[in-house]
């Protein structure tokens, strides 16, 4: 019984002081604990951010990759571009990334940044996009006639009634664009970056739209020839005669001269399928001459030099197709564009650093890239909206972009 | 049998005596003990509040010091890399930005796009952004943000040391 006693008393204050000691140890430890769970969240923190930029960085390079790939015209759905951990500059960042198309024709882009055990991924559905999102653009003035109609359609959808069409300059400069009196622009009109469409917008006719200005600079991207095309070297003459030419015929030229002789006028005739000219020089055209694409044909024309054009000339485009006549400037000199025609004229023209002037007898259906645009005629520009929203990889200019993408 | 209830009172009174005078004894060592270990614990148990709290700070630093580097990378990839891009142009409404002069050093062939100090709650952030073309397409954006750490004593600034944080991305 005394030991009992003793040991209960003894035991007692121990077992108190003990069970002091553990909950103060646990709770310190705990404490200990949570301050260190913390620190290591906000490394983890940290390096999610950097793996978040990482895979970032992974998905813009691979887009500038596949379009490098596009403008070389070396794409091929075979061998798309891929990266497996690439390190950015030493740094602890690196990402992988691949391009993939699915059943359905839409390329995917999948990019994987990595820092530390921080893994982020960013998915990526790619689209295209033209050259010609505007119905015309500039770098510097646009010029109307008085009562041109500018107005919007859809070769694609003839139930599409609602068009959303743009016409603009990059220029900030006054009066850059000044549209004459009974003009009617059916959409938005816009300036370049820093401008005051008050003052770069002309005060006369009627834009059904806004007036805007651009938030972020446009790029114009360099189109080259194809490298694969023949070199001819020579020109493509035709004196009173016609010479035909079909998808064999495509090749450079050093030029094209269509000029009237007896009485019979010069034509270049377009036919069997698509035919595609690199013209290295000048494209002068006689009084009355032709350049003359055939339905089911299709000429596609890139020029380093000069177009010239006297009365009742043109180029032809049969089927009324925009998509069957492109015209692109592909200079490195000083060039300027007269393009006329005896009716209408079907066709895009991308020529951004060429004044291009235009006289249409009808109406011109298309689009309009060019240093400075002249209208000498008035009339309508139709603006097909198919060339904005039914763009593929296959057109010259194409670029992919990202249309939607999620993190993960 | 009466005598023997007697003798057990007695020694019970004895006994009680005695256990209260050695009880006594014992407990005043325990007590000593008792409070001598809770002392220890309870310093010991205070140190690690102390560096819990330490952690915390570290913590919040670190993660202030992340979010600083993704709000300007994210800013400025948002103008996709533009040379002209400044700082306190497009964040001062938010933040105190000062210009911080001579630059931090840069990663090798990158150009400085500036050099920044950014005080968020008595903390500098000392942030360089600096650009390089790595293609005519493809543009890098180096943003570092830099802080002094004290490992111990967060009022001592002898005791701190550099910090960083980088974050690289292509525009």
């Amino acid at each position: 019984m005394n030991k009992r006693l003793k040991s209960q008393e003894t035991g007692s204050a121990l077992t108190l002081m003990l069970f002091a000691v553990v909950l103060l140890t646990l709770t310190g430890m705990a404490l200990l604990n949570l301050g260190f769970q913390t620190r290591i969240s906000a490394i983890r923190t940290a390096q999610g951010i950097q793996a978040s930029w990482a895979a970032d960085a992974g998905l813009i390079k691979a887009v500038v990759e596949m379009n490098n790939k596009l403008t070389a015209k070396t794409w091929s759905d075979i061998s798309m571009p891929a990266a497996i951990d690439e390190a950015l500059f030493q740094s602890d960042q690196s990402f992988s990334y691949q391009v993939n198309k699915d059943g359905s024709g839409t390329y995917t882009v999948t990019s994987t940044g990595i820092t530390g055990p921080a893994i982020k991924r960013v998915y990526a559905t790619m689209g295209f996009k033209g050259l010609f999102d505007s119905a015309i653009l500039v770098k510097d003035r646009i010029s109307l006639m008085p009562n041109t109609l500018v107005a919007g359609y859809n070769s694609q959808d003839a139930t599409d009634t609602d068009f959303d069409l743009k016409i603009g300059t990059t220029s900030t400069v006054a009066n850059s664009i000044p549209i004459g009196p009974g003009t009617v622009i059916k959409g938005d009109v816009f300036v370049g970056v820093g401008g005051n469409p008050g003052t770069v917008i002309g005060a006369g006719g009627t834009i059904t739209g806004q007036k805007l200005t651009l938030h972020e600079e446009l790029d114009f991207p360099v189109i080259i020839p194809p490298a694969s095309l023949t070199y001819i070297g020579t020109a493509l003459s035709a004196t009173g005669a016609t010479i035909t030419l079909d998808p064999t015929g495509s090749g450079t030229y050093t030029g094209i001269s269509l000029s009237q002789s007896g009485g019979n006028q010069g034509v270049l005739e377009i036919q069997g399928g698509d035919v595609v000219l690199y013209i290295t020089g000048d494209i002068n055209m006689g009084n009355g001459c032709e350049v003359i694409v055939r339905p089911g044909s299709s000429l596609t024309l890139y020029v380093d030099g000069n177009i010239s054009a006297d009365n009742s000339v043109g180029f032809n485009n049969q089927a009324g197709n925009v998509r069957d006549f492109q015209l692109f400037a592909t200079g490195t000199d000083t060039q300027e564009f007269s393009l006329k025609a005896k009716s209408s004229i079907f066709g895009t023209i991308y020529a951004p650093d060429v004044d291009i002037t235009l006289y249409p007898s009808a109406e011109m259906r298309g689009a309009i890239v060019g240093e400075n645009v002249t209208f000498k005629s008035g009339g309508t520009f139709y603006y097909d909206e198919a060339l904005r929203d039914n763009v593929s990889i296959d057109d010259v200019g194409a670029r992919f972009i990202i249309k939607r993408w999620r993190e993960e | 049998m009466k005598t023997d209830v007697i003798s057990s009172k007695r020694e019970i009174r004895i006994l009680k005596a005695g256990r209260r005078k050695r009880a006594s004894g014992v407990n005043l060592i325990e007590v000593m003990a008792v409070t001598a270990i809770l002392t220890i614990t309870v310093v010991g148990t205070s140190g690690y509040r102390y560096y819990s709290s330490l952690n915390a700070h570290w913590a919040q630093e670190q993660i202030t010091a992340a979010r600083l580097g993704q709000l300007l990378c994210g800013s400025w990839a948002g103008v996709e890399g533009d040379e002209t891009y400044d700082p306190e142009e497009h964040l001062e409404s938010d933040l105190e930005v000062d210009v911080l002069s001579p630059p931090d050093s840069l990663p090798p062939a990158f150009v400085l796009l500036g050099s920044y100090r950014i005080t968020i709650e008595g903390v500098a952030y000392d942030c360089t952004l600096a650009w390089k073309d790595v293609t005519p397409e493809l543009r890098a954006i180096w943003v570092s943000v830099k802080w002094d750490w004290r490992e111990e004593d967060l009022s001592n600034p002898d005791k701190a040391f550099r910090k960083s944080f980088i974050i690289i991305t292509y525009v």
